[in-house]
């Protein structure tokens, strides 16, 4: 399991953040480096063991101003609930995001699963429709 | 009353952390050990203990001579990973604290 950590703060313990790493799957010596990294940029990715407990973790670690993330679960349906919430046929969806229509009415019906990256572009464009638009398409003259 | 070290266990270019009291308090240490044959060093040393802007070299000075026995080197480099708190502000890289063992275990660098 993927968990991106974002520093939100000073962090008074150090070695405390290290350990409680370790303690859910990373050697000391990655748990050391994915602190560093984190200190160094305010963001991280590490690999925790599958049964590692999740909550807990993020718990201990945002009381050191650490902040964990996950990955969202893969939703399909959010495509066909984007794009009616946004009120846009099939076409002018695919158009606005850049896509073939094929590959939207695949998605949408199930026929090809989006990958995160693709539903990841679907969330973003639901908060920012314009900022998707500008970004996937050029304008002509 | 001044810092002693509770346990030292130093091993090569292993991840150590290193325990220190002073009867009233602990500061724990985590570093990497890189050996010299004659200069050692602590890098990507982490700290943390009583409280912010309560340690220092003086703090640091009797891990340093236990540190150089043990490894029988003459000078120690502890190399501090980037802040993450107090001066500076987190980010910032310290400059590398050295400790001679022939003279005086607090020279300065």
């Amino acid at each position: 399991m993927t968990l991106v950590l974002r520093l939100e703060g000073s962090v008074d313990k150090p070695i405390t953040v290290i350990k409680r790493l370790a303690a859910s799957g990373l050697t000391l010596l990655a748990a050391k480096t994915t602190f560093e990294r984190l200190v160094e940029t305010g963001l991280a990715a590490c690999t925790i063991n599958e049964g590692a407990d999740i909550p807990a973790l993020a718990v201990d670690l945002a009381a050191m101003n650490i902040l964990v993330h996950r990955r969202r679960p893969s939703d399909p349906g959010l495509i066909a609930e984007v794009r009616a919430g946004h009120k846009l046929s099939q076409r002018e969806f695919a158009g606005v995001l850049g896509i073939e229509i094929d590959t939207l009415r695949n998605w949408e019906q199930g026929r090809n699963k989006p990958d995160a990256a693709a539903l990841n572009l679907v969330r973003v464009f639901d908060q920012a429709p314009a900022l998707v638009s500008a970004a996937a398409l050029e304008r002509v003259a | 009353m001044g810092w002693r070290v509770v346990r030292l266990d130093l091993a090569i270019g292993d991840i150590r952390d290193v325990w220190m009291s002073n009867g009233v308090g602990n500061i724990e240490v985590l570093f990497v050990l890189e050996p010299g044959t004659r200069v050692a060093t602590f890098r990507g040393f982490h700290i943390q203990g009583p409280g912010s802007n309560r340690i220092g070299r003086n703090e640091l000075r009797d891990l340093a001579r236990a540190a150089m026995e043990y490894l029988d080197a003459d000078e120690l480099r502890i190399e501090g990973a980037a802040r993450t708190t107090g001066a500076g502000g987190p980010g910032r890289t310290p400059v590398p604290l050295i400790f001679r063992r022939a003279r005086d275990a607090g020279a300065s660098p």
